[in-house]
């Protein structure tokens, strides 16, 4: 029949696409760049990763495909943000893609929030002024380079429990990864020195953990909730303080629409500085040093300038 | 092979589950001229979820599910009784107009809900693809139950859709009826909506009655076929989503959309005269 053959074809090529070789490496899945950035500098080609999030996509929505699912029922390590961040998406996925191996509780699921001490954990009566509400805490801490080692250690230990083989290369490609993040550390150090102090506006609470490492004082968030219009009096209020206070830089992640940040700006005499708020967000973001690097060096030349 | 199956299976069953009374159901939004009833249902449905959600009910809670069914029953109410001033006042607005209205009181209530867009997000986009089997085995119980429902009333019903001047005539407290057809149907709609997302909802509901229009005005065929349609439209969409990797829900409603573009090709060339 013309229907069968149709839809027979159409299997056949999705199975083409799909199979893959049977490979004896471990196989690791993570739910964003920023994980797989890491995975990649700590196992080299020893594993294969890959992510279900792509380097521009907020993290907070991710649309689901049968490939993801065919990817964590094969995977041997996933590896998660947690902090509710992948809340709306990640724990169906692991639902549908069946795979004992990968769920929460067993060795080949790693939250890497265990990693490191959460910060803006709402306590008593959540003040909603505060942006979007995480219950456990605000999730984006990959931007501190000093949660980068914590998580980094995390990841190489587990994938030296679930590959012993190779734990020797494991442990010399860590602390490669280690010396190479602490010159960094160093050096963005000395880059941000002269703005210790400075007040900023960020427009989601993306940056908290960067502002936090780097002595920036974030004084107000241009967002009130994620996909919710501002209303007019919360975004004057925001303009007064940055004129009050002399904040003139907001960080603007990649992925949310720029206008509402522009108009403030304009009105506070402030920039805006588009940032990467994952690896793979911008050209320049293609790992966790390099992301790191991407937003000092932008506001470092922006803080620089309007002094 | 065996991976598409185990992987597509449960949104597959749910498919054949919303189309076995989405069909029937379109046929009569269609003919009632209220394409757009199923949004606005939806839409309060989830301004329902979010008035919970104010309260500090939380997700999961029957006080939840209770709200919003309180919220869809009041949009029956709205469209039972102003079908009343058909002759000066079209249904269309009134649904329209619930529907703005019912959009807009939701964007005003999440500034005050604690968890701001997730709600609305989760009761009006479903996503076909993480359907699990304990959804369906849910779904297919109370569409069991609204099903038979529909055929112990369906005298009534349909002649209220297809023969209005009629049914007033011949049926008494005549509000209240399309009151019950209207609330069966918002449940109806809530259900599948939370698992498929309203595109896909909206898709089931109207295209195989708008195809079958086409070729025929009698029930029985037009159910039979609409089945059929909505069914090679699952495949072809579960399959072109498998194969190229594309998210599910929306590559089944563009399978409905392409069938129905065929449909309008071969009804244009066909040679014998229409219905009418």
């Amino acid at each position: 029949m013309k229907l069968q053959s149709i839809v027979s074809s159409f299997f056949i090529f999705g199975m083409l696409l799909y199979s893959q070789p049977a490979l004896a490496k471990l196989r690791v899945v993570t739910s964003t760049t920023d994980l797989k950035a890491l995975v990649l500098d700590l196992a080299g080609d020893k594993v294969s990763v890959e992510s279900i999030c792509k380097g521009p996509q907020d993290p907070h929505h991710i649309r689901a495909k049968p490939s993801y699912m065919v990817r964590l029922s094969r995977a041997d390590l996933l590896l998660a943000v947690g902090l509710e961040l992948e809340v709306a998406w990640l724990p169906a996925l692991i639902q549908g893609a069946r795979n004992p191996r990968i769920n929460p509780g067993r060795p080949g699921y790693l939250e890497l929030s265990n990693a490191v001490s959460p910060i803006d954990v709402p306590v008593g009566s959540v003040d909603r002024s505060q942006g979007d509400i995480h219950p456990s805490g605000n999730p984006h801490y990959w931007l501190d380079p000093d949660n980068l080692k914590k998580m980094a250690s995390l990841i190489s230990s587990r994938l030296t429990e679930l590959d012993g083989g190779n734990a020797g290369y494991y442990r010399a490609m860590l602390s490669r990864y280690l010396k190479r993040l602490d010159l960094s550390i160093a050096r963005w150090k000395k880059l941000m020195a002269p703005y210790r102090g400075r007040k900023v506006v960020s427009y989601h609470a993306t940056f908290n953990y960067f502002h936090r490492h780097f002595g920036l004082d974030a004084i107000a968030y241009v967002e009130r909730r994620p996909g919710i219009p501002p209303a007019p009096a919360h975004l004057v209020g925001v303009i007064r303080k940055m004129r009050k206070e002399k904040a003139a830089i907001i960080f603007h992640e990649t992925y949310y629409d720029q206008a509402t940040s522009n108009m403030v700006a304009k009105r506070a005499t402030a920039r805006v500085l588009r940032l990467p708020a994952s690896v793979g967000a911008d050209r320049e973001a293609t790992d966790s040093i390099s992301l790191i690097d991407t937003i000092v060096s932008r506001f470092a030349a922006a803080a620089g300038k309007s002094q | 092979m065996s991976d598409a199956f185990t992987f597509l299976a449960p949104a597959f069953v749910i498919c054949l589950l919303i189309a076995s009374i989405h069909v029937y159901l379109g046929m009569h939004v269609l003919v009632r001229e209220v394409i757009f009833v199923d949004l606005a249902l939806a839409q309060l449905a989830a301004l329902g979820a979010t008035v919970a959600s104010v309260l500090e009910f939380h997700e999961g809670d029957l006080e939840v599910y209770l709200i919003a069914f309180a919220f869809t029953l009041l949009g029956a109410a709205i469209f039972a009784f102003t079908r009343r001033a058909r002759g000066y006042l079209s249904q269309e607005a009134v649904v329209g107009i619930t529907y703005a209205v019912g959009s807009a009181a939701l964007v005003l209530l999440l500034t005050r809900a604690p968890h701001g867009a997730e709600h609305m997000k989760n009761v009006l986009v479903g996503s076909l693809l993480l359907t699990t089997w304990s959804q369906v085995w849910k779904m297919a119980v109370a569409y069991l139950a609204i099903g038979m429902l529909q055929i112990l009333f369906a005298r009534r019903f349909i002649m209220i859709s297809w023969t209005p001047n009629q049914a007033e005539e011949r049926i008494s407290r005549l509000a209240w009826w399309d009151f019950a057809f209207y609330s069966l149907f918002g449940i109806v709609i809530t259900l599948s909506v939370q698992v498929a997302g309203i595109l896909l909802v909206f898709s089931f509901l109207i295209v195989p009655a708008v195809i079958t229009r086409l070729f025929s005005q009698r029930m029985t065929p037009r159910l039979v076929i609409g089945w059929l349609i909505s069914l090679l439209a699952s495949i072809l969409g579960l399959a072109a989503s498998w194969g190229w990797d594309l998210p599910t829900g929306a590559a089944i409603v563009v399978a409905f959309g392409l069938l129905l573009v065929s449909a309008g090709i071969v009804r244009a060339f066909s040679q014998f005269a229409g219905p009418e």
